[in-house]
This record gives structure tokens, sequence and C-alpha cells, in this order.
């Protein structure tokens, strides 16, 4: 379970980005955070993922007050989320298969987990037979399916995707959504969509978080309008 | 796979960056090599010295009157003072002094067989001591021991050589002490740019959860074989001009003593290497601080 208690975050420039933030999403949930520009989303996937410190109040993931997590401890902690960017950053003097295999590398999984993995993880996006083509000889869909199999591969509890559909057409990202919802389903991860495509939170039906000016404005299930 | 990952990924960085890499190699084997004959130039004076007998001792001559049983006397008074090293004290007889002096002047054989009969030298001491501070106070000592007739010591000279070679040796620090930053400052660019060229890769682990360690190693490798590297060349290469010079130096100036290589080559070998992976360490630690923390 993932738990903002009363959450504030002001930047050294003053800038309040989050203003008394009281939040809490169980395990299994899909959610969509929704907002504007400087609406406070992305500082709050920041806070999330332990790249940005609170300045006042509480984040408590699976039992465990972010606050109290020493330097240290933060990769370990990371290692339970999976992250999904607008851009794909992916490697691009890596294989496909090579970019899923790196994020288990990293985290010193033995070769035989690492094989096993890979593998299941290229099968749900539908990139096994492509597993020794470069990013750039992939589609944009494809590249974005390949980030969210580097994401999950570690078997995380939590996938963070920030604008997934962001760099994509609309017809992969429709694609793109099915497939994350297909993980929180099949899986039963807790995943949190940032994004700012009506469209797809109103298809898709799901929890929708707005926030605005660094406050949340409303949070219902079953789309923004 | 850690340690052959850290390797293999620090010498794609080398390569990655293969100019910056050559680029910093050179200036960290010119400074080395700076710092190297820094060094030799003090070796030398040092080497100088011990050749020119401007070790630490004093030669003192006894009194032709005084009997054998006195002269060891005297012997033991010196060994009894401060400041002497009573187990290296040399007597020296004074027939042992004019078998020497025939020796040196063969050519004269028949006048050190005519002064065989009256032997004009004296018996002496040959007294090293620990410090020149004391110096003085041991030459006044020495002056009042009975049958003591002449004292030769070069203090003035030695203490001007000294004073070379603390002069030299402090501009040796103060030389060393500025290439090392020069060199920590250029690798910790090179590192820099090679961090740089794998920004996206180190963004993508810190999200996927990779300690900071894990993300500096290879970095930290680059900077130690950066600094290894320089200093074997710069080991050789010391070598090849020292070796020229000697040869030049041998050739022109047959006043000055060059010491051998091999005089200097362990403690050149030694600093270059510690220097070397010093800077090569400290270089890429500093360039990868922000990783090392989280």
């Amino acid at each position: 379970m993932i738990e903002f208690r009363n959450v504030k975050k002001v930047y050294p420039n003053g800038t309040v980005a989050l203003d008394g933030i009281d939040l809490k999403i169980d395990d299994g949930e899909f959610v969509f955070i929704v907002g504007g520009n400087g609406s406070g989303k992305t500082t709050l996937t920041r806070l999330l993922i332990k790249e940005e410190e609170i300045t006042s109040g509480e984040i408590v993931v699976n039992g465990q007050s972010l606050s109290k997590l020493r330097s240290g401890q933060v990769p370990y902690y990371r290692r339970g989320l999976g992250m999904v960017f607008q851009d794909f950053k992916l490697l691009e003097q890596k294989t496909v298969y090579e970019n899923v295999a790196f994020a288990m590398d990293v985290i010193g999984k033995s070769p035989k987990t690492k094989k096993l993995n890979v593998k299941t993880a290229l099968e749900l996006v539908k990139l096994v037979d492509k597993w020794q083509c470069m990013p750039h000889e992939i589609s944009g869909g494809e590249q974005q399916r390949l980030a969210i199999a580097r994401a999950f591969v570690n078997e995380p509890s939590l996938i963070i995707a920030d604008e997934p559909t962001g760099n994509i057409d609309p017809e992969m990202s429709r694609g793109i959504m099915e497939l994350l919802i297909k993980i929180n389903q099949q899986f039963d991860r807790t995943i949190i969509v940032i994004t700012h495509e009506e469209k797809f939170v109103n298809y898709f039906k799901k929890r929708v978080i707005r926030i605005d000016d660094g406050k949340i404005i409303s949070d219902k299930v079953g789309g923004m309008m | 796979m850690r340690p052959g990952y850290f390797i293999k990924e620090a010498f794609k960085g080398l390569w990655r960056n293969k100019r910056y890499s050559v680029a910093t190699v050179l200036v960290l084997v010119g400074c080395l090599i700076m710092i190297g004959s820094s060094y030799i130039i003090y070796a030398n004076v040092d080497y100088n010295m011990e050749k020119l007998g401007l070790a630490k001792e004093i030669v003192i001559f006894i009194d032709s009157e005084k009997s054998d049983a006195e002269v060891a006397a005297i012997g033991e008074r010196i060994a009894a003072l401060d400041n002497v090293d009573a187990d290296n004290i040399e007597f020296i007889s004074k027939e042992e002094a004019l078998k020497e002096e025939a020796n040196k002047y063969a050519q004269y054989g028949n006048l050190f067989e005519v002064l065989e009969g009256d032997n004009p030298l004296r018996d002496s001491y040959v007294i090293p001591y620990f410090t020149n501070e004391g110096v003085s106070t041991l030459v006044y000592q020495l002056n009042q021991i009975d049958g003591v007739v002449k004292i030769n010591n070069r203090l003035d000279l030695a203490d001007n050589i000294e004073n070379l070679k603390n002069g030299i040796l402090f501009v040796l620090i103060v030389f060393m002490i500025i290439l090392v930053v020069v060199c920590v400052f250029v690798i910790v660019n090179t590192i820099g740019l090679a961090v740089m060229a794998r920004a996206d890769e180190i963004v993508i682990m810190r999200y996927i959860g990779a300690t900071g360690r894990f993300i500096a190693m290879p970095f930290i490798i680059e900077g130690i074989i950066i600094g290894a590297l320089s200093s074997i060349i710069a080991y050789f290469a010391q070598a090849f001009m020292y070796n020229y010079i000697i040869v030049t130096i041998g050739d022109s100036f047959s006043i000055i003593n060059t010491c051998p290589y091999s005089y200097v080559q362990g403690t050149i070998l030694t600093g270059f290497i510690a220097a070397g992976l010093f800077c090569g360490i400290v270089g890429s630690i500093l360039s990868m601080r922000k990783y090392l923390k989280a």
C-alpha cells in the first residue's frame, strides 16, 4: 500500500509543488494521475521514487516510511519499483534482450534467473521475435513495450509510468495502456500512470486522481468526467 | 559477473573517450616525469655528497708523542661523546695512512721509502656523527681532549650542500603537490566525460536500483587503469631519458658524478605507481561522488 500523509513539497526557490497531499493507493490498484503542466504530478512521482525529499508530512510504501530510508537503502527500495518513461530511456547500443537483461545485471541476478525472467517479460510485451534487434530497428510503440518489459522483469510490486504514451501515435498508445492494464490484472501489480491524455483516462474507467496547483482536486473511479 | 563487468565497462569507457584517455595518460606521464626528474636531481646531490666524502664525519689527528695506550684511551673518550656514531668510529694508524698515501702516489715510491723511517703522519680517528646541528658542540668537545692536535671537518661545505638538498626537497614537494592536483583535475575531467557519455545508462541504473558503488566502480577502475598505465609509461620514459643524460654528461662533464638509474629506480617506480594510482582513484571518486551517495 502507498500512503501520502499531508505531504508538502517546497523547492528551495520557494515554489510549492505539493501542498498537503493525502492519498492512499492499495496493492494491485491501477491509478491514473492527471493534471496540467506544473500541477505537481511529476513531483509526486519523484517523491515516490525517492528522487526528491518531502518538506513535511510522510510517504509510506508497504509499511516503510520513505523519510526514514537511509541513502544506502534507497537502491534496494527502488528494486521494488518499475519505471516507464515518456522518452523510453533505452540503451541504444544494447539489443532488445540486453536492454531487459541489463535491469537484472545491475542488481546481480543469476544468469539462470535472468534468462527465464527476460524471456517471460519479452513474451508479455510480444517482443520475443525481436530479441536480437537494436532499439532503433523497432517502432516507437515497440520501444515503449520494451521499456515496460524492463520495468517488469525484476517483478516489482509497483510500476510507475510517466507519460508512457507521450511519444507514440494514438493507435500504439492504446496498446501500451492495455499492456499496463494486463500487467495490473494478470500479475496483480500496482500501476500508477501519469498522463494528460483524457481520452484514455475516460476510456479505461479506472481510478483517476486529478492534481492542480499542488493539491488533489478530485479522486474518483471511472474517468475524469 | 561483478569484477569482470566492472573491468569490461572500464575498458569500454576508455575506448569510447579514447582521445581524452590518451591525452590524460600523456599529461599524467608528463607530470610524473617532472616529479621524477626533481627527485633524481635530489638523489644525485645526495649521491655526490657521499662520493665527495661529505658524509657526516669528522677526522681528528693525534699528537705523535702519545703512546698506543693513550691513543686508545682517546678513542674511548670520543666514543662516549653525544652525537657520535660510536659503532662506526674508524682508527687509522700513521703506518696505515702512509701506506695509503704511498699507494695513491705510487710514482713517488722512492720518497715514501725514505719516509718509512721517519713517518711525518699522525694517527687519526674518522668519527661519524648523527646530526649537523650538534657538530659545533662536538668539535668543541674534541678540542678539549688532550692529545687531539687537529680537527678536520667540512661542516660549512656540508651545510651548504645540506641546504641545497633541503631546498631541492622543498621545491620537489611543492612541485609534486601542484602536479598531483593537476593530475587529479585532468582525471576528474576525463572521467566526467565518460560519465556524461553514459548519463542515460546511469539514470536507468539508478531507477532500477543499482547501488552507488555499482554505478561508480567502472569509472573508478577507469581512473586506476589511467593512473597505472601512466606510471608504467613514465617509469620507462624516465629511465630512457636519464640514461641518455648520464651518457651525455659522462662524455661532456666528467667532473660530475651521476648516480646510476638503479640507485633511484626503486623509489621512482614505487613513487610513480603510488602517485598514478592515487590520482586515478581520487580523480575518479571526485567525479563520481554524487553517485556514490545514493
